[in-house]
Order: structure tokens, then sequence, then C-alpha cells
């Protein structure tokens, strides 16, 4: 068993304060459309009576929301001008646009971040990694909306609009529920290393993550990725359904692609930043080896626990 | 220990963490705001929203049954009932606050939903009976979706008209209110604060 020097109780103290704030944290407003989803009810948190004392606004996302509206117009500008004049010439220029509106779109709330953050960190992956799933998340999502577009228009030929509530709330309980299992079996694995392994040292060789757990790894991040990017993605919805009103399903198809690219650039860079303050915070312990191992472990535990507790929170909020 | 790394990765996960939701604006909304009079006073607020290019190619696939361009009556009511009632769940967007006191909307009428050039609207009228006194009435209007899948806006031509107004004095403007925030304290919501009385040869 461990000894427990000072720096590791105020490790497990902060591990502690950090999961009661996110037990704390208000359940997250739906993110189905008010419009066609009888779902969306505002929360006691939204409700204006109950505003009490003043607040900065989050200046980033009032910006990117105004960028996103002129990026969605001049979209749908050259969707239709590419129509009326049958010109691929602003076939570049829109798909930069996609992929500009998806880097801008992705860097707003959601889309897995959190998510992805959680797990990686509680599984000590390599940026590389980091990298990697950022991208498989962005892809499964944007993959994830366009196969719907795809089977509800063509497939099953009904209406979009009503489905895409139905069918997102249905893909959502389930990446959730699974999120929340994951986050308990890691959780289970990290905290049996704390408890049971005798020498904690920072695990170097599992950041580097050597050859034989390497298909493993690569299988597990493939299948965190599908789990996390399975929601479809209604931005690349709308845009694919405004391509399908043109009959232009290709173009819609590009542009599916481009947005996906886009929100795997910012997904990515996010979650590689994270992991990279976790190594940076790791890093400045090299000379204090064992509380650096407890640290990690302490870390990547609480890691998990968050990935359970995100993953119970938003599967609270859709059942 | 060096503290300038530990630093550096707090900021990265202070950076990162507060981004934890759902919703980000999928819908753009242009709106505009026309207060409507009666013989009393002020009748009621109507909202006029135009809505981005992909939002109304979803709802005219769906809805604009013969692919003709515009609604017909069925059309109409399918799209109140499947794509506008269940605003009723989140105030229809509207949040009022007559001399400071909040006005809940429980109810709407006259909807009409509109196509033009492959682009759609809504209009729809929120009853607020307000009684025109010699002394200035405050009404305040600020329209947005608290969950915030839709980001509303205001127009930048007449984003604020007023009918049959002829019989009083009016006044207003638009002014982001700083002391209040939504979608957990991220947004301010843009308000058009509205003062209207009697006109002097109207007071009895």
């Amino acid at each position: 068993m461990i000894m427990l020097n000072r720096f590791s109780i105020l490790a497990c103290l902060l591990s502690a304060g950090l999961v009661l704030f996110f037990m704390l944290l208000p359940r997250p407003v739906l993110s189905q459309n008010p419009f066609t989803s009888s779902e969306t009810v505002i929360s006691s948190k939204t409700r204006p009576e109950n505003f009490t004392r003043p607040k900065k606004q989050n200046s980033f996302l009032v910006k990117i929301t105004e960028l996103q509206q002129q990026l969605n117009s001049k979209m749908a500008s050259m969707i239709r001008e590419t129509k009326k004049t049958g010109s691929i010439k602003p076939l570049l220029t829109l798909i930069i646009t996609a992929f500009i509106y998806g880097v801008i779109h992705a860097a707003g709330p959601g889309h897995g971040k959190a998510f992805a953050l959680a797990y990686l960190v509680s599984e000590n992956r390599s940026i590389y990694t980091a990298f990697l799933f950022g991208n498989m998340i962005a892809f499964f999502h944007g993959l994830s909306g366009t196969g719907l577009v795809l089977l509800l228009h063509f497939i099953l030929q009904t209406g979009v609009a009503k489905s895409l509530g139905s069918v997102t709330n249905i893909t959502q309980i389930i990446s959730y529920s699974l999120i929340a299992m994951l986050g308990a079996v890691l959780f289970i694995k990290n905290g049996w290393q704390i408890f049971w392994q005798k020498e904690i040292k920072p695990d170097k060789n599992k950041t580097e993550e050597p050859e034989g757990s390497r298909v493993a790894g690569r299988s597990g991040t493939f299948v965190a990725a599908l789990i996390v990017g399975g929601v479809p993605c209604p931005g690349v919805v709308l845009v694919m359904l405004f391509a399908l009103s043109m009959n232009m399903t290709g173009l819609g198809l590009a542009l599916a692609f481009a947005l996906s690219f886009g929100m795997a650039v910012t997904i990515s860079i996010v979650v590689a930043a994270g992991l990279a303050g976790k190594k940076i915070l790791l890093g400045s312990m090299q000379k204090h080896a064992n509380f650096a191992g407890i640290a990690q472990r302490i870390i990547e535990t609480t890691a998990s626990v968050l990935l359970m507790l995100l993953g119970g929170i938003f599967l609270a909020a859709v059942i | 220990m060096k503290l300038r790394p530990v630093l550096y990765a707090l900021l990265i996960l202070l950076f990162i963490f507060p981004s934890i939701s759902l919703s980000h604006p999928h819908v753009f909304v242009v709106n505009r705001v026309i207060f409507v009079f009666d013989k009393d006073g002020l009748a009621g607020i109507r909202l006029s929203w135009n809505f981005d290019d992909f939002f109304s190619s979803m709802i005219a696939m769906d809805y604009d049954k013969n692919h003709n361009g515009s609604f017909e009556a069925s059309e109409i009511s399918l799209i109140k009932k499947e794509a506008f009632d269940y605003l009723a769940n989140s105030d229809y967007f509207a949040f009022i606050k007559i001399d400071n006191k909040s006005f809940k909307v429980k109810y709407v009428r006259d909807f009409v939903p509109k196509l033009k050039d492959g682009k759609l609207s809504y209009n729809f009228f929120v009853p607020c009976h307000v009684k025109a006194l010699s002394n200035f009435k405050k009404v305040v209007i600020a329209v947005y979706d608290p969950s915030y899948y839709s980001a509303v806006f205001f127009g930048k031509n007449n984003p604020v008209s007023i009918e049959k107004g002829s019989r009083f004095k009016t006044d207003w403007k638009i002014a982001e209110n700083m002391k209040e925030t939504y979608y957990y304290d991220q947004i301010h919501p843009v308000e058009v604060i509205f003062n209207f009385c009697l006109k002097n040869d109207n007071v009895k």
C-alpha cells in the first residue's frame, strides 16, 4: 500500500474538489432542436427570473456565433450560385468555406471534446493518439450525420426534421450510456493500480504505447471514438439537406467531408492541448519521482471518474 | 517543483473544461419586433423571424409537400403542430418584462409561416395588454433561445416598428442587458426597451 505524503494528500483533495465541482454542475441543456422537439424545456438555470447577479458574457462564443452565421449565409449563396450557373468555379472557395465553418463550429460547446479529453487523460495516451482520436471523433460525428440524412431521404423516404430529433435522442442515449460505462471500467482499472501497485513511478512506457499493446490500444481508441462521435452532427445534417434540396448530393457529400475535416482540426488541437497540459504537469515533477507517480495515478483516476460522471449527467439529460 | 509549467497546464485545462455542454447554434434567426396598439394601449407584440437557408430547406423539404414554393393551409397546420408549437416549452423565445416585472408568454396567435425564394419566415403575435396612461409604461422584450440551439439576431433594417400607435407617445432603444445572462451565464440578452404613454391631447 502506498504511503501518502503531503503532496499526495493535496492532490487527493484537488481530485475530490474537481469531482465535486462536476457533480454540482447543472444538467446540460438538451441538444434537441426546440422547433421540432418536445424535449427542450427551459431549465431553472436559464429562466430569466432566476438571474440574480451580473455576469460577464463569453465574448468568444458570441464572436464565433456571429462568424458562423456569416459563413452559413456565404455557403448557402455559393451553393445557389453553383446550382444556377452550373459553374464549378466557386467550388474550391465553397469547400474552403465549409472547412473554416467546421473549424469554428467545433470550437463552440459540444462535439465530444470534454469526453475525449477525459478518456485520453485517464488512459495516459500519447499526443499522436490524441490527434488520431480527435480526427476519428470528428469523422464519425460527420459520417453519422451524413448517413442519417441519406438513410432518411433516399431509403426510408421520410421527413428529416421530425426524425432527426428521435434518432439523435436514441444515439445520445447509447453514446452517453457507453461513455459512463467506459468511465466506470477505467475507474476500476486505475483505482486497482493505485491501491495494489506497490511501487508508484511515472509510467513512461505507457506513454510510449509499447508494441504489444498497440493493436489493442488502437482498436480501443477506435471504439471509444465511435462511442463519442456517434451522435449525428446537426451542422452536417443541415448542410447535407440544403445540398439535397438543390439536387446536389455529390456537393453535399464534399461539403460534409470538408466540414468534418474542419471539426477534426479543432477537436484534435483541443484534446492534444489538454493532454499536453497533463504531460507538462507531470514533467515538472520529475525530481519527485514517487510523487509524480502518485499524481499520474490520481489524475488518471480523476479523469476516469469525470468520464463516468459526464456520461451519467448527459444521459440523465436525454432520457 | 517548477511553477510555470503547472500554471500552463492549469490554464490549458481551464480553457477546455468550461466548454462542457451540448448545444451550440445550428439555426440562425433574424428577428424583428413590432409593437401593436389598440385603442387602450399596447395590445401585444408581433415577432417576425427570418431563418437561415439551411434550416429553411429542412422545413421546406418536409412540409412543402407539393413543392410549389409556398405553404397551403394543411401544410401550415402541420408546421404549426410539428415545427412551432413546441416553442411553448421555451416561452416562444420571448422574455418580456412590464415595468420590471416578468410577464410569462403562455400562448401566441396568428402564426403564419412563409416561404419566399426558398427562405423561411415565421410571423406570430404575442398578446400582452398594457393600458396606456399619462405617465410612461416600460415594456422590455428579449428574444433568444435559452438552449442556444438557435442564435437570434436583430435585423439590421427596421429591427423595431410600431403599428396603430398614432395616439401614443413612444420611444425605444436596443441594448445589451449587462446584468443578465443565459445559457449557463455565457450570453447577455439583447433587449428592446420600449416606453409609451398617452399623448397629451388624449389624456382625459
